[in-house]
């Protein structure tokens, strides 16, 4: 793309024109001045289709919001309170585990915060965990869980970079399970100085909690056994998972009708085509990016002033978290990829490992100040101010950054369950 | 008479986009099932499934983006001050959906171009659906789309019914 046109496009995207439309157009325009027959962007699409284990997005999406229509969120809660709640900060740790689960199951759309907040903060408030801790956990916990299977923006990111998700799936486990570590021993600390109630254990409670949420307690091997197993592929697993989703909340639980099978049907589709459609589209932007030796210019000139793969490192956590916060996640997920992508490869990076990399960048840069999307999406949900949700989310944004050094430089804590590694 | 005849077609087929919707869902998960069921139980691989699911996908996404396009719910990153009054914020949002309306009744065009490339008579997907049959949803899709931002566009031009 020539000067101008990059320009008008930026302000087309910042006036808020639908980012698809953007980049198919400069798509157009990158055939007109090549070219070639405009046909190049549909073949394309139609190529996109045919992506292996594309199923996999909409059918994992069908699951995540059965799943949240269901009553299993405070099935969830009330389980991990019988298993945890003794512990000092018992309800918080239960709090960033639910989430995390929760996120992982729905994708990281935004849903987290909505469908748990509402549940947990009156219980952290009610145990009196101050406000301010409160209000921070929840809005940094919205996109925790996001390394964790099947979660959508993994299975995105291993689509847009070709990689293998089942690896991309399991090397997200131990990174995931890191930054539920960290804020866990923080809330534990917190717990303790507080002062805050801790109801006690009892295996009555347990038992009945257990008994509860017996049919939910398969799925995470549901999810994610068939793939280890070797026995399905990731979209088969995906099948699996949304028959398993339907039978048990339809049928056992009956906390989903029939009848709402349609709008749930709808709200996972428009989801699922608002990500399609730009990733369909891209390639006009992939190509006139490659074409105009973007990503090789950019490692000359990465080559030229950083020198060792650990000061790139350094600053493409840097880049990643300014474009996770003002971007989005799909947007940057779908746009950054191919560009660093090829310049991460050069300093020998390992492609899984950056996925994982990139995306912890993208869960922190969605609750960092100014325009990271949880602020926002807690600020509605909670009716405060965003200025008081930055200062409350300071210390979770401090401690997820000290996880994502250890993840960015440590890439064995990524790569140790893979296969063959 | 002709706009209410018009409007009334588009009721009828903004029904039918949901129904298709949620049919086709349902058969990606049916036939998804099948395939596993086929291959781990009784070994026989169906080869025509996958192709299938390919093209369901495909339909999947476009339909999806199109009812994104109707709840104004595509991905944006916007940025445009709070501060300015509606009436230019509505100028603003009607214009750039007059402009995505042209991209998208522009994209119409390549769209049957590479149907008419990719036409060779026998192709089939399966069951017996011909490939271009399956390959119309996109032409179809783009031109929904460029008449939903076009009417949106519209409207925001029109003080009373802004969106």
């Amino acid at each position: 793309m020539g000067f101008v046109s990059t320009i008008a496009a930026l302000c087309l995207v910042l006036l808020g024109a639908p980012l698809f439309i953007v980049i198919a157009a400069s798509g157009l325009l990158f055939l007109y001045r090549s070219g070639i027959d405009y046909s190049a962007l549909i073949i394309e699409l139609y190529k996109l289709a045919h992506t292996p284990n594309l199923a996999a997005l909409p059918l994992f999406a069908m699951a995540g919001y059965v799943l949240a229509e269901s009553k299993a969120p405070h099935r969830l809660v009330r389980l991990s309170n019988a298993l945890l709640g003794w512990l000092p900060g018992g309800l918080a740790i239960i709090a960033l585990l639910a989430s995390a689960v929760f996120t992982a199951l729905t994708g990281a759309t935004g849903l987290t915060i909505i469908a748990l907040g509402g549940l947990l903060f009156p219980a952290l408030r009610q145990q009196k965990y101050p406000e301010r801790f409160s209000l921070g956990l929840l809005t940094t916990s919205g996109t925790l869980g996001l390394l964790f299977p099947p979660s959508f923006p993994l299975i995105l990111y291993g689509i847009v970079a070709q990689t293998s998700i089942d690896q991309l799936f399991m090397a997200g486990i131990l990174p995931g399970a890191l930054l539920v570590l960290l804020l866990s021993l923080y809330s534990g600390w917190k717990g303790l100085r507080s002062d805050v109630a801790r109801p006690r254990f009892t295996f009555r409670e347990l038992g009945g909690a257990m008994r509860e949420a017996i049919w939910e307690m398969p799925l995470p091997f549901v999810v994610l056994g068939g793939i280890y197993g070797g026995y399905v592929a990731v979209s088969e697993a995906a099948v699996l998972t949304v028959l398993y989703v339907l039978i048990v909340e339809m049928l056992v639980y009956r906390d989903v009708k029939f009848k709402d099978l349609k709008s749930i049907t709808i709200k996972g589709s428009i989801l699922v085509g608002g990500i399609l459609i730009i990733l369909g589209v891209s390639f006009g932007l992939t190509n006139s990016l490659i074409n105009e030796e973007i990503p090789s210019r950019l490692l000359d000139f990465m080559r030229g002033h950083v020198e060792s793969p650990h000061a790139f490192l350094l600053w493409l956590n840097i880049f990643l978290l300014a474009a996770g916060c003002i971007l989005g996640m799909f947007p940057a997920l779908i746009v950054m990829v191919p560009m660093i992508l090829p310049v991460a490869q050069a300093y020998g990076i390992h492609p899984t490992h950056l996925g994982i990399i990139l995306l912890t960048n993208l869960e922190i840069g969605a609750s960092l100040p100014p325009v990271g999307i949880n602020l926002f999406v807690s600020s509605m949900r909670f009716e405060r101010p965003v200025l008081e949700l930055y200062r409350a989310s300071v210390p979770y944004i401090l401690i997820l950054l000290l996880a994502l050094v250890i993840i960015t430089y440590w890439p064995a804590l990524s790569l140790f369950l893979l296969k063959g590694h | 008479m002709l706009l209410a005849v018009l409007k009334k077609i588009w009721a009828w087929y903004e029904q039918l986009e949901e129904l298709l919707l949620v049919f086709l869902v349902f058969g990606m998960v049916a036939l998804g099932a099948a395939q596993i069921l086929f291959r781990n139980v009784i070994s026989i691989g169906l080869v025509w499934i996958d192709p299938l699911l390919s093209h369901l996908v495909l339909w999947v996404a476009l339909l999806g983006a199109s009812i994104a396009t109707r709840e104004n719910r595509h991905i944006v990153i916007e940025i445009i001050p709070e501060r300015l009054s509606l009436a230019i914020r509505s100028r603003i949002k009607g214009s750039l959906q007059l402009f995505s309306a042209l991209v998208c009744l522009f994209l119409v065009y390549p769209a049957v171009q590479f149907i008419l490339n990719d036409y060779r008579p026998g192709k089939y997907l399966a069951l017996g659906i011909p490939l271009w049959a399956s390959q119309t949803v996109m032409p179809v899709m783009w031109l929904v789309l460029g008449i939903r931002f076009l009417l949106q566009g519209f409207k925001n031009f029109i003080p009373g019914k802004r969106v």
